[in-house]
């Protein structure tokens, strides 16, 4: 193991101890401070919200603690909870906009870029294993984590899914297409309702048994958008395809070029300059992923561009449009917004529904599986948990990853639709051996460690708070907690600090977005 | 607001105080006519072949090595690795038409569970969570939809939720997550008492969460929840299921049933014989003939088996054509299950397939989609029914016909 792998005793001491961080950092992770933040579409998108508040007779929540903000964010890009390490950080860090620079810097981590891509990979190819050999979703993944890691516009890289050719091992790019295969062939209309949905935001899939009931999708546009994936086989050669009915698009047919594969045409439609849908679309949903809920609902069905109260997600749209499809730039918009920036508490007396219903407070919504998951993870551990972690460590994690969020419920393509909170994911939490396992002190887990080397009561109450909630105990809980500590000896000490951390993680601070 | 309080202590009272165990989980006693009908899936996963199971063809060139069985059935005859099936199979009917359009395990397990061939991002409901909603369980204290044993994709919720996925146990006899982990159990208290503290300093609190909280707390102190574990069933019948996780899986289910649980769900694998086809359901036969004959005789006895629909399937059947590695391979176009119970009449053989494998289609055939029909019929769910999903779109709750000759 390298030096810049393990932390050493006495390093992990100050770590936990919480003295000035950036003396111990071994290792040159993207550092906040040098990283450009691009200009902010912010101040026209805060100025739409305050404008829709205020004709709301609203007044907003004050804004959020700044580790607040760090947890969503961290939640978001990364689907864990900040680490020690990175609260120590974070904290190091004195001079204003850091958060902003924070947020940039999540996006340049390669944990940000596998994460996205799941997410990403859920919309455009669903979360089924799918066809034998001819799907390799674990490729697929690999190349979106790669063209978000070298910031490829949103366009191109949805041009190149819908229109790729080839085998879906050496340009896993039609892995897009072949998510699609049923019995040996592409099934179009599958392919028709996921374009449809990630691409311009209409769900006219329910157009392909009758006609739409609320919009006005026929069945016949969605056969014709349909035809564009039609007689698609795969073969040992890559995709063989026999011409079939007309393609036709819903609309805009002036925006579609003469020219070209069927395909190589549709997808120059999707993402025309001219076609709103598109940048529409992919703003509600980078709203959804950085918030837990899409700015309207459901995140594949969005309204038209100047429908009332949704002015802040035409500006983001514009301006995603206009500069070229930045998805970063996009994300970071949505991350120094107003909205994104308030406390989830509510100003006293305010109606909650009607108060996240205008984005006028921070909506608390349940973690997804995989958040939960990884936030319980890395609380459990006072490290950053990533590629820069032990391989024992990464392999832990995505093993306990893989199986519980089967248990917990995986919420499939549909991600963003929000799910109640069950009682088999509450009994999961409390009795599941996992949280135990990770939580409960030995010299591996973050309890373990801190009851050894966090040195009095006060500071080993703070550290765990910060690990599992990402803020400091408040009085009531220094005044009930801190005895039972005091009075613990030996081994106890751990075995409190352990049952502090199971009560944290299973609170709803814990397991809701807030 | 209301200060919160968790405690395990506090609900086991209240649950004693309320408690209504018309039908316990112990001994079956009378029932009334109107007891509300359950359904128990008995999952056969990885797609058992009809040619080794239900649906023999000895001697011919489809047929392979098994042998075959009398049954009590007049003129029924099964695989002979299911001698103490024989005995029960009757009680039951045996389709041996049902065909499918789907030969991926992940799709093919979506049409038979829900009755629906997979389609866009519509995730239906499988059938155990259609009867959960159409016929809720007043009592609380145990989930209402339930599935016992490892299972790739247990019966969810889809559309209508999933507070009506199946409630997963994946090692029957067990507890599992019904209670806290055995070393740490005498800390559960101080837990508690520290969750409470937590949880009142949390002003943006949803109540979803206490809600959840609290309804978990409240299946940890139940005496219901005894129906899961197995101590106090005689030897002799636990030994009758057989001792292992599947032959448990069956004895809880006839617990769950008896104790008023709405849907069930006990999982076999070990039927995806790609090689070694005769060997690998030999081996499943031994497993499945004991729990499952056992359990069809004891819901008989018990008088059960009146408001119980039990189905027995997998995800589709093998191929008539034995391959090179001596396995069968995917085969939708005519596999067999076994239905009966709750109504539905049993002694009854549905349809043919082609002794010599050359022709794809079976006589009589039966879809999918009328299986679930059947058992969505028999447990009084309309058969117009249309299902609301979250955006307001209605889904019909089937495609299919009930079959006519057996309700």
């Amino acid at each position: 193991m390298t030096g810049a792998r393990g932390l050493t005793a006495a390093a992990l001491a100050i770590l936990v101890g919480g003295a000035v961080f950036a003396a111990v950092r071994p290792t040159s992770r993207a550092a906040p401070g040098r990283v450009a933040v691009p200009p902010q579409g912010g101040g026209a998108v805060d100025a739409a919200l305050q404008t829709h508040w205020k004709a709301q007779g609203l007044t907003p929540a004050a804004p959020a603690d700044d580790l607040a903000v760090l947890r969503r964010l961290t939640l978001a890009l990364m689907g864990t909870v900040p680490s020690l390490e990175e609260i120590r950080r974070f904290e190091a860090d004195a001079t204003p906009g850091r958060l902003d620079r924070w947020a940039a810097a999540l996006l340049d981590d390669p944990r940000s870029h596998r994460y996205l891509a799941e997410r990403l990979a859920r919309v455009f190819a669903g979360s089924q294993a799918g066809a034998f050999v001819v799907y390799r979703r674990d490729l697929l993944m690999d190349w979106l984590a790669e063209r978000l890691a070298r910031r490829e516009p949103f366009d191109a890289m949805v041009r190149e899914l819908v229109s790729s050719e080839g085998l879906w091992t050496g340009s896993p790019e039609v892995n897009f297409i072949t998510a699609a295969v049923v019995d040996g062939k592409v099934d179009e209309d599958q392919l028709a309702a996921r374009t449809a949905r990630a691409f311009l935001g209409v769900r006219m899939d329910c157009a392909q048994c009758h006609d739409h009931p609320f919009a006005d999708w026929k069945q016949a546009q969605f056969k014709g958008l349909a035809a564009f994936y039609g007689g698609l086989k795969p073969s040992p050669l890559g995709l063989e395809r026999k011409p079939g009915a007309e393609p036709r698009v819903p609309f805009g047919a002036e925006w579609m070029p003469e020219q070209g594969r069927p395909r190589e045409r549709l997808a120059a439609w999707l993402t025309d300059p001219r076609n709103p849908h598109f940048a529409r679309a992919t703003a509600n949903r980078v709203w959804g992923l950085m918030f837990g809920r899409p700015f309207v609902e459901p995140v594949d069905d969005v309204p038209p561009a100047g429908t009332k109260g949704a002015e802040a997600l035409d500006l983001l749209a514009d301006d995603f449009a206009r500069t070229g499809y930045d998805w970063r730039r996009l994300v970071l918009a949505v991350a120094s917004s107003k909205a994104f920036r308030a406390s989830s508490e509510l100003p006293e007396g305010a109606p909650r529904a009607a108060m996240e219903k205008a984005w006028a407070v921070f909506p608390v919504t349940p973690l997804r599986p995989e958040q939960l998951i990884g936030g319980l993870l890395q609380a459990g551990s006072v490290r950053t948990i990533d590629r820069d972690s032990d391989l024992v460590t990464r392999v832990v994690r995505a093993l306990r990853e893989k199986s519980f969020v089967a248990e917990y419920g995986d919420p499939g393509a549909d991600e963003l639709a929000e799910r109640p909170a069950t009682i088999a994911q509450a009994l999961l939490r409390m009795n599941n051996k996992l949280p135990d396992e990770v939580l409960d002190p030995n010299p591996f887990t973050a309890t373990g460690r801190i009851a050894l080397m966090a040195g009095d009561a006060p500071r080993a109450l703070e550290v765990t708070w910060l690990a599992l909630v990402t803020r400091r105990p408040t009085e009531v809980e220094r005044e009930k907690f801190l005895p039972w500590l005091a009075e613990a000896r030996g081994g106890e000490r751990g075995k409190v600090l352990g049952d502090l951390a199971w009560a944290l993680f299973n609170s709803a601070e814990f397991s809701w977005n807030h | 607001m209301e200060p919160l309080s968790f405690s395990r202590r506090s609900l086991l009272a209240a649950a004693a105080a309320a408690a209504v165990m018309p039908r316990g989980v112990l001994g079956a006693g009378a029932r009334s006519a109107a007891k509300p009908k359950s359904l128990l899936v008995v999952w056969l996963e990885g797609g058992p072949s009809q040619l080794e199971t239900w649906d023999p063809h000895p001697g011919t060139a489809i047929g392979g090595q098994v042998g075959t069985v009398k049954t009590r059935m007049p003129g029924l005859e099964i695989a002979d690795f299911y001698p103490r099936m024989a005995e029960q199979v009757h009680r039951l009917s045996v389709l041996r038409s049902v065909v499918s359009k789907e030969g991926d395990h992940e799709r093919g397990t979506y049409a038979v569970k829900t009755g629906h061939r997979p389609e866009g991002a519509t995730i239906h409901p499988s059938l155990g969570a259609i009867v959960c909603h159409e016929v809720p369980v007043a009592e609380r204290g145990l989930p209402p939809h339930v599935s016992l044993g490892k299972s790739q994709w247990p019966a969810r919720g889809g559309f209508l939720g999933p507070g009506l996925d199946a409630f997963r146990i994946v090692n029957p006899g067990t507890l599992e997550n019904l209670e806290p982990p055995a070393k740490v159990q005498a800390r559960e208290e101080r837990r508690l008492e520290a969750l409470n503290v937590v949880e009142a300093g949390f002003g943006a609190a949803p109540g979803r969460h206490r809600e959840a909280v609290d309804g978990a707390l409240a299946m940890m102190s139940s005496p219901r929840r005894r129906a899961f574990v197995l101590d106090d069933e005689p030897r002799a019948v636990r030994a009758a299921y057989g001792d292992h996780p599947f032959g448990r899986g069956c004895l809880v289910a006839r617990r769950l049933l008896e104790a008023g649980v709405r849907a069930v769900e006990v999982t076999l694998g070990g039927f995806d014989s790609h090689a070694g086809n005769h060997e690998a359901h030999r081996a499943a036969a031994q497993v499945l003939d004991p729990a499952l004959s056992t359990l069809v005789a004891e819901l008989a006895e018990r008088d059960l088996l009146r408001s119980t629909v039990v189905l027995v399937t997998g995800e589709f059947g093998r191929t008539p054509k034995i391959n090179v590695a001596g396995g069968r391979d995917h085969w939708p176009h005519g596999f067999s299950c076994l239905l009966g119970g709750g109504g539905i009449a049993g002694g009854q053989v549905i349809g043919e397939t082609d002794p010599s494998g050359a022709k794809e289609a079976p006589a009589s055939a039966v879809p999918v989609e009328d299986v679930a029909a059947t058992v969505l019929a028999a447990l009084g769910v309309d058969m117009h029914l249309e299902l609301e999903t979250p955006e307001g779109r209605p889904i019909p709750v089937t495609k299919g016909t009930p079959i006519r000759r057996l309700l």
